[in-house]
């Protein structure tokens, strides 16, 4: 290994972090943002392990035929975490017409993420947020029915009565109270929310909310008069199985609709990454490299030394030993399968359908539509269709209702971790969590944060804002008070005598302070030549209309011709 | 210059005649070019002062010095519009400048109204200027309106828009189908009074019974949903007042249920004018 250091005594990485998936890569920049150094290794030749994205289709043909390296097991003993690699079903694929080499963002997996919260703090605190851009998803659909998300979307539709309207309107605003603690953000409320929002009553945290005993959709049916259809939208609004806790889907609702609004003119609180969802990953390892992180590809331990109930270095298949004082390993490289799997399914299909959008299908289907706007594709007819969910019948049941003029389509297993037991103490695994109604990235980022705390306990990952004394507004100063202050002194030097029509008239012929401004002289215009020229050939003051006014005129302009 | 010789002019006369035209067709010919340009910048006013002093008789110079006048009041009110975007006096300068500039220049002011009320939607006076400027285009300000209350319906000024573009007695066909989007927004935010107003606005121009009746069955199923709210039972009790000569049970009820709501307007919900005509 060539970043195995010669003497193996002096330690020359603090952590070791095996795999480049989103969790990891949070912990890796995490890590090094706390002073760590960082070695971070992946055995694929790419990014983001399942949450990698492919620029062609052949790459992602690549990825599909070529098995992921399995390690040789030499490193038998008792004292080691033994790591191989967990092995990746391509289920099904289908090549069309698609030209092979077309621009595309085959991303894996498809996520988005709320426009405020959870996620967005993540990924503002380990400093990849100046790395991401995002487009605004520009409609949320239970099935073929838009999820109203807003005021505005419930005074629209068309879909409800006006009694549903009425109705909804209390399941939205009850949930944008339920845990309301910070008034002062720029959300709904702020924008579309009325007075009575605003009433002191509704401030309080609302208890009555709060029941484990009961399912969301009950409580929407029996407490607020929803009927199923409606509450099943409710459902997808707060992106929970409608089976869910009601607690549960209060929450889910309060921090979407907190989320809307945080940017003008997005018709949803979902956004879309531009570059592909594989972007966060690899702006996550950006910035750990940035901070100090040595990256390598297609290298990964074999196993994990343990002494005394801790890992102590990484051995890799060449033998290279490399003493480390934690590791952070992604679960797909322990053995440590569960039966359960996680299927995806991405279809490169012809349609002009609105984009991007997201949307909830019946029996836990989660689709992300994609086009030009995130650069997934590169011809405004082409969309990116992605399913997830925790049953592949439960995809093929949707691609087929969906019935999308498909080019080319892949269908993903993924295996599914349950949580591990019985690790050394400095050891993080990474899971991948089953399958939620989640579009957003809330249950990596919580899942990163416990695992953070595990490695530098009393830390947290997405440290609370510093507090920041408010800081004295600035002096209100326009562009024009120079300019105001000037024609000030200049008037100053007219006051010595009143204004009357008659020493108006004198004033004229005499001297008089100008009281025009002077035309602002910018050194760049004068390089642009053709817009400045007027400026060149105001002829001196004089007998207006003479025959030398218009010599200096023309000569000025002929000068300015010979300028250029 | 009539009766006056003839002289012939002297060789420098000529001379200096032709030396004026040539500096005239050298100045004449640069501010053309700037006009094609769209040079709008003032120091171009002061040359054209010279030009024009030196010959008058040019329409294209005229009219390069219209532009350019009036191109100065647009950039200078929106320059203050953009600092100070609630000035009367600054808004009516700019429509006294764009009413000498005709309906072109009007239909890019509707654009502009269109922005800044992206901006700020409850500016009344940019939807006051719009009017005007929908005026001298031509243009039906009512869809504008919808449109505008279609992303927020919170929004007097729309829904004024919106009344200003009705006639004064509504058939009962018009009458319901306003009345439809009043229970869009009400039944959405009962706590709304925008939507309330314009509701007020649709029935008092009009005198239909059935009209009248369903918003009465309309209220009344608002109240079911919202029994506290309290303007579903002001709204409610106006129309039933209309509906009848004297007071009903119901609308005692919702005359003391509003006073004890809402104590400090006790003798405003005391003072609802009872119908004598009945609507059948």
């Amino acid at each position: 290994m060539e970043f195995a250091d010669d003497d193996s005594s002096s330690r020359r990485f603090d952590a070791v972090v095996v795999g480049t998936g989103l969790v990891e890569s949070m912990l890796a920049a995490a890590l090094a943002r706390a002073g760590e150094r960082v070695l971070h290794v992946d055995a694929h030749d790419y990014y983001g392990n399942d949450m990698a994205g492919f620029a062609t289709l052949e790459q992602v043909r690549r990825w599909a035929e070529d098995d992921p390296p399995l390690f040789a097991e030499d490193h038998r003993d008792e004292n080691a975490v033994l790591l191989r690699h967990e092995e990746v079903r391509v289920v099904h694929s289908q090549t069309g017409s698609l030209p092979i080499g077309r621009r595309l963002n085959v991303d894996l997996d498809a996520r988005l993420v709320l426009a405020s919260g959870e996620a967005v703090d993540a990924l503002v605190a380990l400093g990849v947020a100046h790395y991401l851009e995002f487009a605004a998803v520009g409609s949320l659909w239970f099935e073929d029915q838009k999820v109203p998300c807003s005021k505005k979307d419930v005074f629209t539709s068309a879909d409800l009565s006006p009694a549903e309207k009425r109705k909804l309107m209390r399941v939205m605003r009850r949930a944008l109270d339920a845990f309301e603690d910070d008034a002062g953000t720029l959300n709904e409320r702020e924008l579309t929310g009325s007075r009575a929002l605003r009433r002191p009553q509704n401030k309080r945290l609302d208890e009555t909310l709060v029941d484990d005993a009961r399912r969301f959709v009950d409580v929407l049916r029996d407490d607020f008069g929803l009927a199923v259809a409606a509450a099943r939208v409710v459902c997808a609004a707060a992106f929970v199985d409608p089976a869910s806790p009601a607690t549960e889907g209060w929450h889910g609702l309060h921090t979407h609709l907190r989320a809307l609004g945080a940017h003008a003119g997005t018709q949803t609180a979902l956004l879309a990454p531009i570059y592909g969802t594989a972007e966060f990953p690899q702006a996550l390892c950006r910035a750990c490299a940035v901070r100090g992180g040595v990256y390598a590809l297609r290298r990964a331990p074999s196993a994990l030394a343990v002494e005394d109930g801790k890992v102590v270095a990484a051995i890799f298949p060449d033998g290279a030993r490399i003493p480390v004082a934690k590791a952070v390993v992604a679960a797909d490289y322990l053995l440590t399968a569960s039966g359960e799997r996680a299927y995806r399914r991405v279809a490169i299909v012809e349609s002009s359908d609105v984009e991007p959008a997201a949307i909830v299908y019946e029996g836990n289907v989660r689709c992300v539509v994609l086009g030009e706007s995130a650069n997934a594709v590169d011809t405004p007819t082409l969309r990116l269709v992605h399913l997830s969910s925790d049953s592949l019948e439960a995809i093929r049941d949707v691609a087929a209702k969906r019935d999308d003029a498909t080019l080319w389509s892949l269908e993903v297993s993924f295996p599914v971790h349950p949580p591990p037991r019985d690790l050394p103490s400095n050891l993080a695994v990474c899971r991948r969590l089953p399958w939620t109604p989640r579009f957003d990235l809330t249950p990596e980022v919580d899942h990163a944060k416990a695992l953070f705390e595990r490695l530098r306990p009393g830390e947290s990952l997405v440290p609370p804002p510093e507090e920041t004394p408010d800081s004295p507004r600035d002096d209100r100063r326009d562009d024009d008070d120079d300019d105001l202050a000037d024609l000030a002194t200049r008037v100053a030097t007219l006051q010595e005598a009143p204004i009357t029509p008659s020493n108006l008239r004198q004033r004229d012929d005499d001297a008089a302070p100008d009281l025009t401004m002077p035309t602002p002289t910018d050194d760049n215009q004068q390089e642009q030549g053709e817009e400045q020229r007027p400026n060149d050939i105001i002829p001196p003051e004089g007998a207006p209309g003479d025959i030398a006014d218009l010599q200096d005129a023309a000569a000025a302009v002929a000068a300015s011709g010979d300028r250029q | 210059m009539h009766g006056r010789k003839k002289v012939k002019a002297s060789a420098q006369e000529v001379e200096s005649s032709r030396r004026k035209a040539r500096n005239y067709r050298t100045v004449n010919e640069h501010v053309l070019k700037l006009r094609a340009a769209g040079d709008t910048s003032p120091a171009t006013l002061e040359v054209l002062k010279k030009v024009l002093l030196a010959n008058s008789d040019s329409y294209t110079l005229w009219n390069y010095r219209r532009e350019l006048e009036a191109n100065e009041e647009l950039e200078l009110t929106a320059a203050c519009l953009r600092k100070n975007p609630k000035s009367y006096p600054t808004w009516f300068h700019r429509e006294w400048a764009v009413r000498r500039m005709g309906a072109e220049v009007a239909r890019k002011e509707l654009s502009l109204c269109a922005e800044l009320l992206n901006v700020d939607e409850r500016n009344f006076h940019c939807w006051n200027y719009r009017r005007v400027m929908s005026e001298l285009v031509g243009e039906d300000a009512a869809d504008f309106a919808r449109e505008k209350l279609e992303s927020n319906f919170s929004n007097y000024s729309a829904f004024h828009e919106l009344a200003a573009s009705l006639p004064q007695k509504l058939d009962a066909d018009r009458a319901r189908q306003e009345l439809d989007l009043v229970a869009q927004a009400i039944f959405t935010d009962p706590d709304d009074q925008s939507a309330w107003w314009y509701a007020e606005c649709i029935l008092s121009r009009t005198d239909d019974g059935a009209v009248l009746r369903a918003q009465a069955d309309a209220l009344r199923d608002l109240r079911e949903l919202e029994p506290k709210a309290k303007w579903p039972a002001i709204a409610l009790l106006r129309v039933l007042a209309r509906l009848s000569d004297r007071w009903t049970p119901e609308m005692i009820e919702l005359h003391a249920l509003l006073i004890d709501m809402d104590p400090a307007h006790a003798r405003m919900y005391g003072a609802v004018p009872i119908n004598n005509n009945n609507y059948n």
